[in-house]
């Protein structure tokens, strides 16, 4: 009789960890996804259209248009290849390039497409103020 | 026939008079990164990386400038016929760097441009293994090329803005006078101008006194 009340005690216990462990796993994926969910958001955040660009970082330091085939160097790298050479070569896309200052330390350009007056954002580059490319 | 040394933050230089030769020489302390999807990096590969910057700076930037001496020194006027070589050295430490440089390594098919970069006041260089390829430029119908890894260490051998007050830095921004330079090695291309050693220009000339040193 004892034997069955230790191997029923010792199944319930074993049951219990099981039950724990899974939950912290599913805890660790959970925190896991938030994570991965969070960067995502920032990173789709700053590719901000001009008008809540200039509600978050106020009015920018530098703007530029600029057609798309004079864009190169390594600043200008997230914008190039968003495009084919085709494209690139075609001599008909303009960029509006807008740098604003991000915070203390960072400035931050934002690559605008131009198209019948419209403005879409396409890359931007977040650079720290002492960079040179 | 003497040898003078200047060790600076940023370079080690070196006059050696005998041979008529200059040799700037930077430490390189390297951080070894990964990009995602890509292996860790192994000692074989760290020593190719880094042979393929030395060779690639080394074979751009040197053998390039030929410098005259002037002055009322001894030195000077000892060497008024000599023509002197400038050379460039990156020497890989693992302490007592000039520069600290981060490397990432990406997958040799990867597209696109990785952003490179040096800040020079805190002596640091972010570079890839993109850096070492040849890009091509295509600009207005011409296409130029580069190799990354040269034009940035052009911004560590004094081409940077913030070297000292008038210096000049990359040469394809609007803000530059040499936008339409584009072979040059700080626009699109891979060409040396005299310019671009007027920061180690001005270094020589603290090195001897009434001894200065100017482009042949």
């Amino acid at each position: 009789m004892k034997i069955y009340l230790i191997l029923l005690l010792a199944s319930i216990f074993a049951c219990k960890e099981n039950s724990t462990k899974i939950n912290t796993s599913n805890k660790t994926i959970y925190k896991q996804k938030t994570a991965i969910q969070d960067s995502l958001k920032i990173k789709e955040n700053m590719l901000l259209k001009k008008n809540d660009a200039i509600k978050t970082f106020g009015n920018p330091i530098k703007q530029k248009k600029i057609l798309l085939s004079d864009l190169y160097g390594e600043f200008s790298g997230n914008i190039y290849y968003k495009y084919s050479e085709q494209e690139r070569q075609s001599n008909s896309i303009y960029i509006e390039e807008i740098t604003w200052e991000k915070d203390s330390v960072n400035y931050i350009t934002i690559w605008y497409e131009i198209k019948k007056r419209e403005l879409t954002p396409k890359a931007y580059l977040i650079w720290d103020k002492q960079s040179e490319f | 026939m003497g040898y003078y040394s200047k060790y600076i933050d940023r370079m080690d230089i070196h006059i050696e008079e005998g041979r008529g030769t200059i040799l700037i020489k930077q430490k390189w302390r390297y951080s070894w990164l990964n990009s995602m999807n890509t292996s860790r990096w192994t000692y074989s590969e760290k020593q190719k990386f880094h042979k393929e910057v030395d060779n690639l700076i080394w074979n751009s930037w040197g053998e390039h400038f030929f410098l005259k001496v002037r002055g009322s020194s001894d030195f000077a006027k000892r060497n008024t016929k000599k023509r002197w070589d400038v050379n460039f050295d990156i020497e890989w430490v693992t302490y007592a760097e000039h520069w600290k440089v981060n490397v990432t390594k990406y997958p040799s098919n990867q597209v696109g441009i990785i952003t490179s970069s040096v800040k020079w006041n805190l002596k640091e260089i972010t570079l890839d293994t993109l850096d070492t390829r040849k890009r091509k430029i295509p600009i207005g119908g011409n296409n130029y090329h580069q190799y990354p890894v040269a034009h940035e260490f052009g911004h560590a051998a004094g081409n940077s803005i913030f070297a000292t007050r008038g210096m000049h830095g990359d040469e394809y921004r609007s803000s530059s006078p040499y936008i339409r330079d584009r072979n040059s090695i700080m626009n699109a291309g891979m060409e040396l101008r005299d310019r671009h050693l007027d920061y180690l220009i001005r270094q020589l000339n603290t090195m001897i006194t009434n001894s200065s040193f100017s482009i042949y």
